[in-house]
């Protein structure tokens, strides 16, 4: 019983006990008390010091919160497997929908307002953020509510719920193919609008943001490779499938794309130098992020540049990955068939 | 699957297999009263591996659930909560062996089908 200086037993059954009902604590603190006695005794009576026995004892019982729960009989998790598939459900959904939308939100104000890259790209990963915690707090709040409340109706699935069959085998490949197809035309319409129409206009002509006298060589040869790479996808979706000729095809088209870039953007013959001396950007912050090392290069030619090399790389690297992960499967599926 | 992995699976599946049985056995050793830390003892001899922070609350519920039923002993210098088999958990302890006894049947009868 406790003394003027609280033991290891006393504060654990103080910390045990302060979850529960305030009706039940009184029995549960006597009879915690006397099966933690009765335990050290023992400990003690087969030759134990007080101190480590009553140490050991309290360490065997474990946590006092997770005991205060068993007894309790409380659930130990957040959202409970009944209420979990609909959480997970809920919450793919409204990121897949909210996320997009805000991010087109975002990047129409910016552009109606004249932001600058900087600040658009700020905006967007802070929009992205900051809607993507609150939905995944919210969400799960209403959630634990309805878990603890047991407010859903009990799940019946149907098989009436299945996706179809074609869905399930060629989805992936459909969609990418789509995607792929879409990704491209928009890149050639961009790389062949920026010669003809631009921000700035000098002498009554637009200024491209690309350096124009490529044109004879390296932006249809991007152009060309871009439409290969978007046929490419466009076979493997009419075939339904991705095969290893298709996925040698895709990357080679890759490594082109990219070494292209690159070469171009090292060599800083990529960007139009009429073009970037119309940008007037505050650009007291690039010398932090200045990789390049260019002593000459201005401020917006160092964020334009090494933007658009960290770009590629990392497109790269994801394409590469995924790549190769077809690859994988498919040699899987082959084994398997 | 390395050894260490396979003795973790099998105690996985041992432990599932066993947490069921715990409630009977407690049903049948309280016939005789007792209380908490000398049923964990005789538990523990008879070779039924249960935990005091799961034992204790366990107790408490098969109590709210009317299989038993307790009175303080304040006869000892510590007083102990002795817990006792009511009638009704006589009946589900018998039930809960008799379910026990036949699916070990079943599954003696499954082992020499196959």
């Amino acid at each position: 019983m406790p003394t003027t200086t609280p033991t290891l037993t006393d504060r654990y059954v103080a910390t045990a006990l302060r979850t529960l009902p305030e009706r039940q604590r009184p029995d549960i603190e006597r009879e915690l008390r006397a099966s933690i006695g009765d335990a050290v005794d023992a400990r003690v009576d087969a030759g134990e010091a007080q101190a480590d026995a009553e140490h050991a004892v309290l360490v065997e019982l474990g946590d006092p919160d997770a005991l205060a729960a068993r007894y309790a009989d409380r659930p130990q998790t957040l959202i409970g497997p009944a209420t979990y598939p609909h959480w997970k459900r809920m919450l793919r959904l409204l990121l897949a929908i909210v996320l997009p939308v805000s991010v087109a939100i975002d990047t129409a104000v910016s552009l109606l307002t004249r932001e600058g890259v900087g600040e658009l790209m700020a905006g967007v990963v802070t929009t992205i953020l900051f809607v993507g915690i609150q939905l995944c707090f919210w969400v799960t709040a209403v959630f634990w509510l309805l878990d603890r409340t047991q407010a859903l109706p009990s799940y019946r699935w149907d098989p009436s719920q299945l996706p179809t069959f074609a869905d399930t085998q060629n989805s992936s490949v459909r969609s990418e193919g789509i995607a792929a197809a879409v990704w491209s035309a928009l890149l050639i319409g961009l790389i062949v609008w920026q010669q003809f129409a631009s921000f700035f206009v000098e002498d009554g002509r637009p200024v491209p943001l690309l350096e124009p006298s490529h044109w004879t060589l390296w932006w249809p040869a991007v152009v060309a490779l871009v439409a290969v790479e978007a046929a490419i996808a466009v076979l493997a979706m009419r075939a339904r499938r991705w095969t290893l000729r298709l996925l040698g095809a895709h990357l080679a088209v890759q490594v082109a794309l990219t070494a292209i870039g690159l070469y171009l953007l090292l060599t800083r013959q990529f960007f139009n130098p009429a073009f970037l001396e119309r940008l007037d950007w505050d650009t007291d912050a690039v010398e932090a992020f200045d990789l390049l090392g260019w002593a000459d290069a201005s401020g917006p030619e160092t964020i334009l540049a090494s933007g658009a090399i960290l770009a590629l790389l990392i497109s790269f690297a994801v394409d590469l990955a995924q790549t190769i992960q077809r690859a994988i499967r498919l040699r899987r599926d082959r084994t398997h068939a | 699957m390395t050894d260490m992995d396979k003795a973790s699976v099998i105690a996985s599946h041992r432990q599932e297999l066993r947490r069921g049985t715990v409630v009977v056995a407690c049903l049948v050793v309280l016939q005789q009263p007792g209380y908490g830390y000398a049923l964990l003892e005789t538990l523990a001899r008879a070779g039924f591996d249960v935990e005091a922070n799961t034992l204790y609350p366990l107790l408490r519920r098969l109590e709210s659930q009317g299989l038993l039923e307790s009175d303080w002993n304040t006869d000892d210098a510590r007083p102990r909560k002795f817990y006792r088999t009511t009638p009704e958990g006589m009946q589900v302890a018998d039930t809960l062996r008799r379910e026990w006894v036949d699916l070990s049947a079943r599954l003696d009868d499954l082992r020499k089908e196959s």
